[in-house]
């Protein structure tokens, strides 16, 4: 059974550059605009075994969102990734001491990014 | 003309401490504005024509630019009688913020305008590109890097060696049957040739039975000379007769049966030789027709390698396009900054409250960055270094 991502970002443009370089290494893709939606899929669905999340959203930034994914009853084990623009050391030890497992600077190459998610995927 | 400009500017004077509730910069031009018009109406009330409307109305605006001139080059000191605006002294409040009120909403919208447009846009054709690729996807095309190709053999490929493999049996087998067919005509040749022995040894009987039959009549013919004696003889001659001309009897029917086999053969060996010859015929059309397919399938197979090393190329291409797409992202973000700061200097200018210095304004906008080409352009650094991109960090 394919194993899924779940993309978390407001650009759609991007979750669609994302969601391509995804299901082209065979994984099922879900998305979200900002955290709340994020929050929202993970307890719809069944199992997601990795999630790809951007840092600047509307209603929930991607360290909240983070913070809150720890928490969760079902997927508080699933690794998270960082995608985003900021570079700046203190805002990847944020994300670190949230509990994010990789960091990702934009714009990716699908190569980098499928490497990552293939070492963190859980099985 | 002197008279208004001093009136005005009197009025404004007024104006300013009169109504400097919020907003004072305003109405202290409208209200310049009007008492230009009234006097610059009055002459003109007697006689009113085309001429002294455009006159009235020249007049009118000219005083409202005056007004507000001299309201922006009034000294500072008379300005900051309650405290307000910028440190650098630049100008007055009133029309500065009367400014601010007015076109910080218009560039809001231009900018939430350009924001929205690229948004929309850019999501489109991501839509789109993505939909296309799929649909390469979908049709086999599997991405490449150029267009000069030893890629492994594909379908069509494939589809014509398994052409070749399978029609060669096909002609080996048409081939074996004109073998076997010519085998036939050869053995049906030499039952001809045993038919025709036949024949003679059938006519050598006959020929013996006739040289049996004068024995006998020899015979008998002694026996009557040989009188009383020769008459036992005589009866055996007599049987010897009857006996050889039963041979010749049956050697005859033999041989019109021979006869008769010998042209059924030579019948069926002639037709089994016109059948060959159009065996041939057909064969060799069939095996032309053949090689004819094979060489379009490899001809299709050719085109089809081509198409679809192109195919991928193209794909690869649309892919990288859509990769690209990714600008519009930082775009928005970029954006976004902007949109707040603008929103931050609207709230001020519309409530009038007083700016806070001008470096924590600028440390406020810096915290909000998110991009180091943000940073780099608010420190006039943009030369500091390239943009490391897609680099993945570990924790």
């Amino acid at each position: 059974m394919a194993k899924t991502i779940l993309v978390v970002d407001d650009s759609s443009s991007l979750r669609t550059v994302v969601k391509m370089a995804l299901t082209r290494a065979g994984y099922d893709v879900l998305e979200a605009g900002d955290g709340r939606q994020a929050l929202a899929e993970l307890d719809k669905a069944a199992k997601v075994n990795l999630i790809v999340s951007d840092l600047n959203m509307p209603n929930m930034d991607g360290i909240t969102f983070v913070t809150e994914v720890k928490k969760h009853a079902r997927h508080k084990f699933t690794p998270v990734i960082m995608l985003t623009t900021e570079g700046q050391d203190a805002k990847k030890e944020q994300g670190r001491a949230a509990g994010a497992r990789a960091w990702i600077l934009k714009p990716f190459n699908p190569p980098q990014l499928l490497d990552a998610v293939s070492k963190l995927i859980q099985p | 003309m002197n008279q208004v400009i001093s009136t005005t500017r009197a009025s404004l004077g007024a104006g300013a401490t009169r109504w400097r509730v919020g907003g004072g910069e305003g109405l202290s031009v409208r209200m310049a504005a009007v008492l230009a018009v009234v006097f610059a109406a009055l002459p003109l009330l007697d006689k009113a024509g085309g001429l002294q409307i455009t006159a009235l109305l020249g007049v009118a605006v000219i005083a409202v630019l005056a007004a507000s001139r001299w309201g922006q080059a009034r000294p500072a000191g008379q300005a900051d009688a309650a405290g307000e605006h910028s440190q650098d002294g630049r100008g007055h409040a009133e029309p500065v913020q009367a400014l601010l009120q007015a076109v910080l909403p218009l560039w809001l919208q231009h900018v939430q305008a350009v924001k929205g447009q690229t948004e929309e846009a850019v999501n489109q054709l991501a839509t789109s590109f993505a939909s296309i690729s799929n649909q390469f996807e979908a049709a086999g095309f599997k991405v490449s890097a150029t267009s000069a190709g030893d890629d492994a053999p594909d379908a069509t490929t494939g589809l014509l060696a398994r052409c070749e493999r399978e029609l060669q049996p096909v002609i080996a087998a048409m081939n074996r049957l004109q073998q076997g067919k010519g085998a036939m005509s050869a053995a049906l040749r030499e039952l001809a040739e045993v038919a025709g022995d036949l024949q003679q040894m059938a006519s050598g009987t006959g020929q013996i039975a006739a040289q049996t039959n004068l024995l006998a009549i020899n015979a008998a013919i002694e026996a009557a000379r040989a009188g009383e004696a020769g008459r036992g003889f005589a009866v055996i001659a007599r049987e010897i007769r009857n006996l050889s001309q039963d041979s010749a009897k049956t050697s005859e029917q033999i041989t019109r049966r021979i006869a008769q086999v010998t042209q059924l053969m030579t019948n069926t060996v002639e037709s089994a030789e016109t059948a060959a010859a159009s065996d041939r015929e057909a064969i060799d059309m069939s095996g032309r027709v053949v090689q004819q397919v094979l060489s379009y399938v490899h001809e299709l197979a050719v085109g089809s390698q081509q198409m679809h090393q192109q195919g991928g190329v193209i794909r690869g291409d649309i892919e990288n396009l859509l990769l690209n797409l990714q600008f519009q992202d930082r775009v928005s973000q970029m954006i976004a900054v902007i949109d707040t700061d603008m929103q931050r200097l609207r709230g001020h200018a519309d409530s009038g409250s007083a700016l806070p210095p001008v470096n924590e304004w600028l440390a406020d906008l810096q915290s909000q960055y998110s991009m180091d080409e943000q940073r780099q352009s608010h420190t006039a650094n943009a030369s500091a270094g390239a943009r490391p991109a897609g680099g993945v960090e570990f924790f």
